[in-house]
């Protein structure tokens, strides 16, 4: 036997060793890519982070952290609109996280666009913030704790006799006018969170057309990481809203639904 | 006895009748002493008497502009009365004097016009006073003497007072650089005793800014000679004079009141310290500055006025630090000049490192003819990074006095080693908020559990709607239910017809385990029925008898066949419980079922 097969039958058996050896190789779970994303992150290796967290999104999760820090390292790696896009997912599963809020402030104001909403100061903003920390789930679990008290209160006064009196009607109309209000308010909050469809620009730059075609006249530009509203679809277009009033057609491609 | 009546009915007289006849006679008149010799340092007094035989009320009176004179003190007021006896007759005469304090403004003629005095409703007018103003202890012009300018009356003032007091004014330099300060000081010199020495004015400078030293005369007293005499020497005042432009400083005269006690030939008299108080007006003589220009040549940019000679020095508190840690930073400049309005050092800024408002010590003291400054700044320094932090030099620019030209003071600082701190430590030096150096995003978040599956809405999830619509039905069902409990609780007849089928059958089941008496078993099943219809007409149970069960029965809507079975089956039972042998217990079995059979028939018809 020669030499070289001397050495390549002792390769073998070390080779058969070790396999025997090591423990079985274990499938990998999206936890673990998840963990392996936060610890890329952790090292600066933005590309690698986002390449994770985007591969546990593929296996359809709906976790809020998951798109936050997916947003994190889009944000890192310079891509403003993924980023603001997936900070705008967060927010939806999570209104009350502040970090979401925080870092979603930081992104947009780096976009290049700059669109003021008229009701984002003053009051309209506080009790906005009001809504977000509580949350639709919030709100809606309230009305239903409102919903309950009601019932309990007309069940008390009238199973009685001269149970309805003043304090106890007073009592009732408080009860119901704070229902009502959670109500509106759980349904308006639901609207603006989740309801209204929107969308984030992708592109460095795009074209709000004035209608769904390229033969359309061009009304004004938008930037990457600007969120929209969206009225209409129509055959790959996207008829969308700015809160200034402004509305255009821009293709289904050039921006994200949120 | 006689005589003592008219001298008190004299009196009464006199009492009674003296304002009347007084009320409209005063005289008025005006003086001015001393009466000899007046000088310019003489205190001169103004005395307008009015006399009269009831006390004077004076209701106006305003001095007029006097020809060079002005009022430094008063008016001081003092009355007398005096009542006298003459001849059996009793006159009173009274009289109020106002005395004014008046300054002669310089040797020539002066003059106290004519002026109205209005007593009690009447005008008087005094006549005009006109004397002369001799030179008193005015001082000859100022002349240059050593090192600065001095100015004094050499020589005792002879008249009026005759007593060797004077002042004497010293300027630390007679030439000076604009900016450069120059000590202005005043001296009293007396021979005599002095208890009492307070400036009359205290004019102002024009072209110089100064600021006046504090003085402690008695304890910087000290006994001189000068012209051969022995006087005691006490600092009466200590000026700062810094030139704000170039030229001549005019420092105009000063008067102050001197009170002295005036030596006196009578040896009991000083013995016991009994000489006579004199007050005296001495003035300073006039002095002037020559303020030169600084050159524009050389000057440096950062030049801020600052005219003496000067040397810094600066000092870090440590030489090793942690990161946040306050490092104490102090650059001192000191020397000859004043620094009050002196500007901080340059000290560059440098990264890395957060520099604070300095904290600024400052004191200044007086030499012989100079003014000595010492200004330190305190900076708080807090490095932000590890590593070698690099303080620069502290460097102060000035005019040098001595040399005439612009300098550059510098002071080296040491490095400071810092490093990571293992937390950030209370600095305790300087406070304040905390600022953020850099807006960047939170960090990821850590995966605390399994990710999440998507899940719908708490308001699309099948529990919450039937919660949300649960009520609807259940408030009814609730009303319901509470009311009827209310009924039960509150109204005994409906609680006994609603419980009384119950009863009875439970009463039947006692029968049926008490089948082995048949006295028993009967009476128990007899008490079922007529406990059943009395509970549901809510009537007594006892006395009841047959014709009024079936009267009841008959009001309940009960056919006549259950009302007749019914009938039968109390009879049967009262038949057997007095006959004990009645009954067997297959008849016992169908008693009981038959009771069983009324009581449900009686549940359905009733």
């Amino acid at each position: 036997m020669s030499r070289t097969r001397l050495a390549t039958l002792a390769l073998a058996l070390l080779a058969c060793a070790g396999g025997i050896g090591a423990p079985p190789a274990r499938a990998e779970t999206p936890e673990d890519v998840f963990d392996r994303g936060c610890k890329a992150y952790g090292e600066g290796k933005w590309d690698e982070a986002a390449e994770d967290f985007r591969a546990v999104l593929r296996y359809g999760f709906a976790d809020w952290r998951l798109e936050y820090n997916l947003a994190n390292a889009e944000l890192k790696r310079g891509k403003l609109g993924p980023a603001i896009l997936h900070y705008e997912r967060a927010r939806r599963l999570a209104p009350a996280d502040r970090d979401i809020a925080g870092n979603l402030a930081i992104a947009r104001s780096r976009s290049r666009d700059v669109v003021e909403d008229p009701s984002d100061s003053g009051p309209v903003a506080a009790v906005r913030g009001l809504q977000d920390r509580v949350g639709p789930g919030g709100q809606a679990a309230l009305v239903l704790v409102g919903v309950w008290v009601l019932a309990a209160i007309v069940t008390w006064c009238g199973s009685h006799r001269g149970g309805f009196t003043a304090g106890w009607t007073w009592t009732l109309c408080a009860v119901v006018a704070a229902t009502a209000l959670l109500f509106l308010s759980w349904r308006a909050t639901d609207d603006r969170l989740v309801g209204t469809p929107r969308a984030v620009v992708l592109k460095p730059s795009v074209d709000a057309l004035a209608g769904p075609g390229m033969n359309n006249a061009s009304l004004f530009t938008l930037h990457e990481g600007t969120t929209v509203e969206i009225e209409a679809e129509r055959e790959g277009w996207l008829q969308v809203a700015l809160p200034n009033g402004l509305t255009g057609w821009v293709a289904r491609d050039d921006a994200e639904r949120i | 006895m006689r005589r003592l009546a008219l001298f008190g009915a004299g009196l009464l007289a006199a009492w009674a009748t003296g304002p009347i006849r007084a009320a409209d006679e005063f005289r008025v008149t005006a003086s001015v002493y001393p009466l000899g010799r007046i000088t310019d340092t003489t205190e001169i007094r103004l005395v307008l008497s009015i006399e009269g035989s009831s006390m004077p009320e004076v209701s106006s009176l305003n001095l007029p502009p006097m020809k060079n004179l002005h009022v430094i003190s008063g008016p001081a007021n003092s009355r007398q009365s005096q009542m006298s006896w003459v001849n059996g007759a009793i006159s009173s005469s009274n009289s109020l004097s106002m005395t004014y304090g008046l300054a002669a403004e310089g040797p020539g003629p002066a003059e106290i016009p004519a002026f109205d005095v209005q007593v009690g409703g009447t005008h008087y007018r005094t006549s005009p006073l006109r004397f002369t103003v001799e030179a008193g202890g005015g001082a000859p012009p100022p002349g240059a003497q050593g090192h600065g300018a001095r100015g004094r009356a050499p020589q005792p003032q002879s008249g009026d007072d005759g007593i060797d007091v004077f002042l004497e004014t010293h300027a630390g330099a007679a030439t000076a650089w604009v900016g450069q300060p120059v000590l202005v000081e005043t001296t009293l010199y007396t021979s005599v005793a002095t208890p009492h020495f307070d400036w009359i004015d205290d004019p102002t400078f024009k072209g110089a800014w100064t600021e006046s030293l504090a003085v402690d005369s008695n304890r910087e007293a000290a006994r001189v000679e000068k012209g051969g005499r022995q006087y005691m020497a006490f600092p009466v005042s200590r000026k700062v004079v810094v030139p704000t432009a170039p030229g001549a400083i005019a420092i105009p005269q000063a008067t102050a009141l001197v009170q002295v006690q005036r030596p006196s030939r009578d040896r009991f008299g000083m013995l016991f310290g009994l000489e006579p108080l004199v007050n005296l007006q001495r003035k300073t003589s006039p002095l002037t500055i020559t303020a030169r220009p600084l050159p524009e040549a050389g000057k440096p940019p950062d030049f801020d006025g600052t005219v003496g000679s000067y040397r810094i020095s600066a000092t870090a508190d440590r030489k090793q630090a942690e990161v946040g840690d306050a490092i104490a930073l102090r650059v001192t400049v000191e020397g000859l000049g004043s620094l009050q309005a002196a500007k901080p050092p340059r000290l560059p800024s440098i990264p890395d490192a957060k520099f604070y408002d300095p904290k600024i010590v400052e004191n200044a003291s007086t030499g012989a003819n100079h003014l000595s400054s010492r200004k330190t700044w305190e900076w708080v320094v807090v490095p932000l990074s590890p590593g070698s932090l690099d303080l620069p030099a502290a460097s102060f620019s000035y005019f040098d006095t001595e040399s005439g030209t612009y300098r550059e003071a510098r002071a080296d600082l040491p490095t400071v080693a810092v490093v990571r701190g293992a937390a950030v430590p209370d600095t305790g030096v300087a406070r304040g908020e905390v600022q953020q150096n850099l807006r960047d995003i939170a960090f990821v978040k850590p995966r605390s559990g399994p990710l999440r599956e998507p899940v719908p809405p708490l308001s699309r999830r099948a529990w919450f709607l039937a919660l949300l619509v649960l009520p609807v039905a259940a408030v009814p069902v609730g009303i319901w239910a509470g009311r009827r409990r209310e009924r039960l609780l509150t109204d005994s007849g409906f609680a006994r017809g609603r419980r009384a089928a119950r009863a009875a059958m439970k009463r039947l089941e006692r029968a049926e385990r008490r089948a082995a008496d048949a006295a028993v078993f009967h009476e128990e099943i007899a008490g079922s029925l007529v406990d059943y219809v009395a509970d549901r007409a809510n009537r007594s149970a006892a006395g009841l008898k047959y014709d009024e069960l079936d009267a009841i029965l008959a009001g309940g809507g009960v056919p006549q066949a259950l009302r007749s079975r019914y009938h039968r089956c109390l009879e049967t039972c009262d038949f057997a419980r007095f006959t004990p042998d009645a009954g067997r217990d297959g008849a016992r079995a169908d008693v009981l079922r038959e009771a069983r059979g009324i009581l449900k028939a009686l549940e359905e018809s009733w």
